[in-house]
């Protein structure tokens, strides 16, 4: 017996898209043994457009829907567009590739119970070595960063009430940060467990780049969660130090210039001490930038989320 | 029933032993003012039972709000929820944890009438530690007064009483209330200092520190900043700028005729110091845009208030 009674499946479809008929319909047929209404909303870009015809020819309008893009708005932005045309109020988010067996999904269903959200921990893991030292390198600088971190960031499997998206500004890669930006937002989030599938296990190796804005997706994450409402003590605290550095280090060299008469103007270490003198200014004149957004924008941002009002 | 003229608003965090008594000793003192009123309590992600008594409260009295936050996002944010939610013209907002004391709410409901904006109380005589609370916050009032130049005894009280339009269009975020009534008496709201009882905590536990002076030193500098800032940021950063534009200019015309061997270090100097210089002229220009974009113009300190409620006209 599941809990909700209506269903929507968000599929973006950015990125290894090869396969997607296959997988959708395992879901598919997990999903419509289901006792609920559900809609399938399969969101493809345009290298995947080719796929259309083909969903369309498969099932039947009302079940399955396609959007087609006129272009690639990234993972977040995809999925965002996906949402936005759902008819139903909980939201299953699914990658077009599999992470676990589609005959696992009722499972998510059942752990949704009263939370606002679920999101799924791959578990047992049957991944290849190079991927898990990979997941645990990107989970280990995200809890430096942020507060709340899922057992599983890498999973793009979520089941959601649709106001949680709404609250989330996705834009970017900010999807990847779900968990902690809903948590962030006061909502209850949960984790299941589920056995990661066998297809999702070959060794995965990125370019440079991907890797690379992972790890600045991380960064402002991190900065968005701890100090989106106080920018200066992000950047004031570290620019102060600098500042100060500076100002003691060209301090001394001052004083040896007036008082013993050593020559100023040869030093390397003059260049390095205002060199920290200026990237103090620099940064603490950011933070102010940063306040100023946020004190012009105070009436628009509640920094705050209600659960409920009582009389 | 009466449109309601004075809300009382109270953030509660883990207050479950006091806000029964709380609740009592507002409302025998709302029941003083001869007005409509309403109590709104905020429980800020509480992890006692708090939320269970308050709700108890609020199913036999109408006139009792429950707020219920998601999670505990802090004090600053549940005044600011309160405020926000309130319904009458004359709000008062107090500490949820029986410090304050709800008596001195008549009294200043009556200074407030006597023709001000904002009657904010002063803990003469607080109840607190001296080296964790009382020596921080003397020289966080003393900082305060001495950028703003508004000479307020106790920023910190969380007991005030305001007119609804003046505090609504406000900045209030964050923990940027304890400039509010500094920023409005700028802006030409008038602002009544009235001494007010303070109380020893009797349940649970402060949750402040010495870390608040570095806090109010950092968000002074924002203060400093969009007061300066007026209505020409870009001439403000222009003027910040002229420094570091001189001390590149000096040291370029000090070493022209200087030896080889000091070349490399001088000339640096000079391009980083005159780098610095453009690079706060480009920030003045960015501050423009974010003021030209953003919804909540503070053109200068003195039309803070005036300009704030055009907005709300316009939505």
């Amino acid at each position: 017996m599941s809990s909700i009674k209506s269903l929507t499946i968000v599929i973006p479809v950015i990125e290894r898209g090869d396969q997607l008929l296959e997988f959708l319909n395992g879901y598919y047929e997990s999903i419509s043994g289901l006792d609920l209404d559900y809609e399938f909303i399969i969101v493809l870009t345009p290298e995947y457009s080719g796929l259309a015809e083909s969903i369309k020819n498969k099932y039947e309008a009302e079940n399955v829907k396609v959007i087609l893009l006129n272009r690639n708005y990234g993972e977040a932005g995809v999925l965002k567009i996906g949402i936005d045309h759902s008819a139903f109020e909980n939201i299953l988010t699914l990658p077009p590739y599999e992470q676990i067996a589609p005959s696992h999904l009722p499972k998510i269903i059942d752990a949704f119970g009263e939370h606002d959200a679920v999101v799924v921990n791959r578990w047992p893991r049957v991944d290849h070595k190079v991927n898990r030292i990979q997941s645990a390198a990107f989970k280990g600088i995200l809890k430096l960063m942020a507060y709340d971190v899922p057992k599983d960031p890498g999973c793009g499997i979520r089941l959601s009430k649709k106001e949680v998206f709404d609250d989330i500004k996705l834009y970017g890669d900010m999807h990847r940060f779900f968990f902690i930006l809903a948590k962030q937002l006061g909502f209850d989030v949960a984790e299941v467990d589920i056995p990661q599938s066998k297809l999702d296990s070959y060794r995965r190796i990125y370019g440079f780049r991907t890797y690379l804005s992972r790890v600045l997706d991380v960064l402002t994450v991190g900065f968005l969660t701890r100090f989106n409402q106080k920018p200066l003590r992000f950047f004031g605290t570290g620019g102060a130090l600098s500042f100060l550095i500076g100002s003691a280090g060209l301090t001394y060299i001052a004083v040896e210039r007036l008082m013993f008469d050593v020559a100023a103007s040869g030093r390397p270490l003059l260049v390095l001490f205002s060199l920290f003198l200026v990237l103090g200014v620099q940064l603490i004149a950011i933070g102010l930038v940063g306040e100023t957004i946020i004190f012009t924008s105070s009436k628009n941002n509640k920094e705050y989320r209600i659960k409920k009002i009582i009389n | 029933m009466k449109d309601i003229e004075i809300s009382i608003i109270a953030p509660l965090y883990n207050e479950e032993d006091s806000v029964e008594l709380l609740y009592q000793k507002i409302k025998e003192a709302a029941v003083k003012t001869g007005k409509a009123y309403e109590i709104i309590f905020v429980n800020d992600g509480s992890s006692d039972n708090t939320s269970g008594v308050a709700a108890a409260l609020a199913e036999k009295d109408q006139a009792l709000r429950v707020v219920e936050f998601r999670r505990n996002f802090g004090q600053a944010p549940a005044m600011a929820a309160g405020i926000d939610l309130a319904r009458g013209e004359i709000l008062v907002t107090m500490d949820g944890d029986l410090q304050n004391d709800p008596d001195d709410i008549p009294m200043m409901v009556d200074k407030l009438e006597e023709g001000y904006d904002l009657v904010v109380g002063w803990r003469h005589k607080r109840q607190d530690k001296l080296i964790s609370r009382k020596i921080p916050s003397m020289i966080a009032n003393r900082l305060i007064g001495a950028v703003t130049g508004v000479p307020i005894k106790d920023n910190g009280c969380s007991l005030k009483v305001y007119k609804a339009e003046v505090i609504k269009n406000s900045p209030f975020y964050n923990e940027m209330h304890r400039f509010i009534p500094a920023l409005l008496s700028l802006s030409g709201v008038k602002v009544a200092e009235v001494k007010v009882r303070h109380h020893a905590r009797q349940f649970g536990e402060s949750k402040y520190g010495l870390s608040r002076v570095y806090k109010v030193l950092l968000d002074l500098m924002t203060i400093k900043t969009v007061l300066s800032l007026g209505q020409h940021p870009v001439r403000w950063f222009v003027k910040l700028s002229v420094l570091p534009f001189f001390v590149s200019a000096a040291i370029f015309l000090g070493s022209v005729d200087q030896a080889a061997s000091s070349n490399v270090i001088t000339s640096t100097l000079v391009v980083m110091f005159f780098s610095l210089g453009i690079f706060l002229v480009s920030l003045g220009i960015v501050v423009e845009l974010v003021y030209f974009k953003g919804s909540f113009s503070i053109k200068d300190a003195t039309s803070l208030s005036m300009n704030s409620s055009l907005m709300d006209e316009k939505k």
